[in-house]
């Protein structure tokens, strides 16, 4: 049964466009200003989707979930990336809005889910329910309004509530096209500070124009697909030394494969 | 010259032909000497004069010798060790011989008569084998193209082996068959062609059973459907037969089905991989909190399931896919129907009170329009259907019974004619109950609903309790609590037109203690006479002259005015200082004086007519009525 599924894998005919493959490691925006300073793969990453020791994994999924105050740009980020259209009119998001995006990562087909949950206080109750499980939070402010930088603490301090594991966390200004070179300047001085108060890598992006909108997708997709394969192939590594042999691994880190995941390893952990 | 005379010399001819000759070329010559020299020893004179008689005797002993063995070949004489027949014998042979062949010859004659047309049956049979030839090349073409190969007869058929690429080629090939026997048809050849495709349709039939059964199986065990091209293939092959497919997509549904509820139901209780995140069940004491992460979840949960349905699917190009997709994810998602209903049930009772309830409907209405667009028309919504209609109903059953409990702790009106307590109380229900349900854009009809069903008994209450008190203590009583419902509601959407009609109501009110209040300063500052006598001033009558009208009784009330002048509240309703709203203190104040300025006016233009008499009518009344009104201002 396993085999058989090996030997589909190599023939899967579908592929994520051009756009969405990526065979190196996408660099930060800033090296200075990030957490995840490794320049490449992980080692057991590489040679886990080279040799194909994922097949059974099926398809991986991240999270992604993207917070910030009203009006900084979030959803016109996300749909600048999905449908490479920008809209000059406010529309609010009601709840939380979703989208997801195929990559091809080393080859191994990759799935980023991305929530764009709604600024709007009147809200928060709905979309504070999208952050648990997340495997990136993206806090989103709004270049030319430095309140909304101030309140990006509070918004990841409600993000990182919900989860027990630290997610990856990028600090993103946004609307870099209204701001002057010099203006810019000042503001990234103080978002750098922000970012390093909060561990967060940081970025700035237009969706107007579409500066750094992809290379920055494709540094989130890279980032958490690496945590997530590295993770697995610690798993199958510890499962290996319980010798269990029926001990397989399935697939997924959305609600669904990371609850099978968790009952195979309940030996493992005892906080149940 | 010279040859004449050498024709004409016989010696001299005979000496050039021996000079002519060559010996060594003469075989004969040569060896007629060898065989001289056998004998011809010695070369003496008598030797030589011996010479022709010894090769004359030796001629005649040769020919002898020959005579006597032809004679005994004649005779047939056994000679030495040969067995020589006779030449009689060899003649009388020859003649036998000669009479065979003869015999011979006819009969090949006769046997050549014979094959001559066992020769053209051959030829006719030769042209016959060419044709069958060329028919047997036709007919293993044909058997190539409409016929399966062994090999592909045993991958379609035997049901114990894995479904490979192999069989979907043979699989493809039967069905091309299939197809070319309705071409082949024209052509005639009805018999074979309908055997044919009767048979192909067998093959199909047994393919299609076996793929089945294998698809059935491998959705069993499958992880995600994304990764297995074999099985897109196979449920595009099982388009041919709808029912089987319908089956798989069932089959593939119950398994996820099972799967998504045991998933729904562990991150419920267990929480995620290495407890992240937290069971949804920790925050069971919050309601919101609760419902809302466990209809969060379920709609996380929908994309993915969506995703590898469409996976699953993706081969279906004979029917819409997105139909089908929508049908399997409201399959998968019928798993949780019950699990949820049972928690959603549990929550949703009345002890939560109304403000939590409305907050509830609010998000189970949210949800309902976020995952009916994914999974319109499934178990799942109606469930959340059914649960919106009783929350909606525990909301409204519970809102009263709050409401009822609080108006009747509501005092009878003070003497401080401000709002009691329990109104406070009531609006704040009100408040937290709107804001509860603000989370999702609310209906307008629901928000007025909600607000009617606070404010009606309330005002009606209030006319009640208002009903018992003198008629400015009324007004003044029902305009502060209208005043207070109007400022709380205010700060909502959807309630204009509740607010119009509250402002109408202050209105009324407002109407009625501006009246009261210019009687009473017309009344205070003496001028209900003046007034009287202005309004009914006769013709050519003198005001100067009509008693109460003279310059010193004017005087009584301009002094009264100046008074007024200084201490605008003084002359106030004891009720106009109870409102709680001073712009409607103002309001009436302003309307009130208004009434007086314009009777001060009136008499202003009396006075200063020349035809009404008055002496020094600048001294009488110095200031004008706009001075007047200045200083009111
Ligand atoms: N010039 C410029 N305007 C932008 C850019 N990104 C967003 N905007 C504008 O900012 C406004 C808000 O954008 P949204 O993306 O809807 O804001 P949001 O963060 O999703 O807001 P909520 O959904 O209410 O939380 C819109 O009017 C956009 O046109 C940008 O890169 N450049
Ligand atoms: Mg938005």
């Amino acid at each position: 049964m396993r085999q058989s599924r090996s030997a589909t894998l190599k023939m899967m005919v579908d592929r994520a466009p051009n756009d969405r493959q990526i065979n190196k490691l996408p660099p930060p925006y800033l090296k200075s200003s990030t957490p995840y300073a490794g320049s490449d793969f992980r080692p057991e990453v590489k040679s886990a989707c080279i040799s194909n020791r994922l097949v059974s994994a099926g398809l991986k999924i991240s999270k992604v979930i993207i917070l910030g105050n009203v009006a900084v740009g979030k959803s016109c980020l996300v749909n600048r990336f999905c449908h490479s259209v920008f809209d000059q009119n406010y529309k609010a998001t009601i709840g939380v809005d979703f989208e997801v995006e195929r990559f091809d990562i080393l080859q191994v087909p990759f799935n980023l889910q991305i929530w764009d949950t709604a600024g709007q206080e009147r809200f928060k109750c709905i979309a504070s329910s999208y952050y648990r499980g997340a495997h990136a939070v993206v806090v989103a402010f709004d270049l030319t309004n430095l309140y909304s930088l101030s309140s990006c603490p509070a918004w990841l301090e409600d993000a990182l509530k919900a989860n027990t594991v630290r997610p990856l966390v990028f600090l993103v200004g946004t609307k870099r096209d209204l701001l002057s070179e010099a203006a810019y300047k000042h503001v990234e001085d103080q978002a750098t500070r922000m970012a390093r108060a909060l561990q967060a890598e940081y970025w700035c992006v237009s969706s107007k124009c579409g500066l750094n909108i992809d290379t920055f997708f494709q540094r989130i997709a890279a980032l958490t697909f690496n945590v997530s394969v590295s993770q697995e192939c610690r798993e199958i590594d510890s499962s290996k030394e319980i010798g269990n042999g029926l001990v397989t691994l399935k697939k997924t880190e959305n609600p669904i494969g990371g609850m099978e995941k968790r009952k195979r390893l309940k030996n493992d952990c005892c906080n149940s | 010259m010279e040859s004449t005379t050498d024709k004409a010399n016989p010696l001299a001819k005979k000496l050039a032909k021996i000079q002519d000759n060559q010996f060594e070329n003469d075989k004969d010559t040569l060896e007629a000497l060898k065989e001289l020299s056998t004998f011809f020893n010695e070369n003496s004179i008598r030797t030589r004069r011996n010479l022709r008689g010894e090769i004359e005797g030796r001629s005649l002993a040769i020919n002898q010798d020959i005579f006597k063995a032809f004679h005994q070949v004649k005779e047939g004489k056994n000679l030495n060790f040969f067995v020589i027949l006779s030449l009689d014998d060899v003649h009388s042979q020859v003649l036998f011989m000669n009479q065979s062949c003869k015999g011979m010859s006819s009969k090949l004659a006769a046997v050549k008569m014979r094959t001559h047309q066992l020769m053209s049956q051959m030829t006719s049979f030769q042209a016959t084998s060419n044709q069958l030839s060329m028919e047997q090349m036709v007919a293993s073409k044909m058997i190539e193209s409409f016929q399966l190969t062994p090999a592909e007869m045993t991958e379609l058929q035997s049901f114990d082996r894995a479904i490979t690429a192999e069989f979907f080629t043979a699989f493809r090939k039967s069905k091309h068959i299939h197809q070319q026997c309705k071409l082949l048809l024209q052509s005639g050849h009805q018999a074979t062609v309908f055997e044919i495709m009767e048979q192909m349709a067998s093959f199909q039939e047994t393919a299609l059973e076996r793929l089945y059964r294998w698809t059935q199986n491998q959705c069993r065990n499958i992880d995600s459907p994304d990764s297995n091209i074999l099985l897109t293939q196979a449920i595009s092959c099982l388009q041919d037969r709808p029912v089987l497919l319908k089956y798989v997509v069932d089959e593939y549904c119950t398994v996820r089905r099972g799967l998504v509820a045991r998933s729904f139901l562990d991150a419920l209780t267990v929480g995620g991989p290495h407890g992240t995140p937290r069971p949804i069940e920790l925050h069971a004491h919050d309601p919101a909190r609760y419902v809302g992460d466990m209809l969060a979840w379920l709609h996380q949960m929908t994309p993915t399931e969506k995703e590898n349905a469409q996976a699953l699917l993706k081969g279906c190009d004979k029917s819409d896919i997105t139909e089908l997709v929508k049908g399997a994810l409201a399959n998968i998602t019928e798993g949780v129907c019950r699990p949820l209903r049972l928690r959603l049930e549990q929550v949703i009772s009345p002890d939560i009170g109304p403000a939590v309830l409305h907050t509830l409907s609010g998000l189970i209405r949210f949800y309902l329009n976020t995952i009916g667009e994914v999974v319109p028309n499934s178990a799942l919504i109606e469930t959340l259907n059914d649960v919106f209609d009783q929350c909606h109903h525990t909301f409204l059953t519970s809102l009263e019974s709050h409401v009822q409990r609080l108006l009747e702790r509501i005092q009878p009106p003070s003497q401080d004619l401000s709002p009691s307590l329990g109104v406070n109380q009531l609006l704040n229900l009100l408040r937290d109950v709107l804001s509860g349900g603000h989370i999702v854009d609310a209906k307008p009809s629901d928000v007025s609903e909600v607000v009617s069903r606070v404010l009606d008994p309330l005002l009606h209450l209030i006319e009640d309790t208002a009903g018992r008190l003198p008629r400015v203590d009324q007004a003044a009583y029902t305009l502060n609590c209208v005043y207070q419902i109007h400022s709380s509601l205010s700060l909502y959407e959807h309630v204009e037109e509740r607010l119009e009609n509250l402002q109408g109501l202050m209105e009324n009110q407002l109407a009625l203690l501006s009246n009261e209040q210019a009687t009473s300063l017309i009344h205070s500052l003496g001028l209900g006479p003046v007034c009287a006598l202005l309004q009914n001033q006769g013709d050519g009558e003198l005001l100067s002259n009509i008693p109460g009208m003279d310059s010193s009784s004017l005087q009584s009330f301009l002094v009264k005015l100046d008074a007024l002048l200084g201490a605008p509240d003084a002359l106030q309703l004891a009720q106009w200082k109870l409102l709680i709203s001073g712009s409607h203190r103002k309001t009436i104040q302003r309307r009130a004086l208004d009434t007086v300025l314009s009777i001060y006016e009136q008499l202003y233009d009396a006075v200063h007519n020349p035809a009404n008499c008055y002496e020094n009518p600048s001294s009488i009344m110095p200031r004008t009525p706009q001075q007047v009104r200045d200083l009111l201002a």
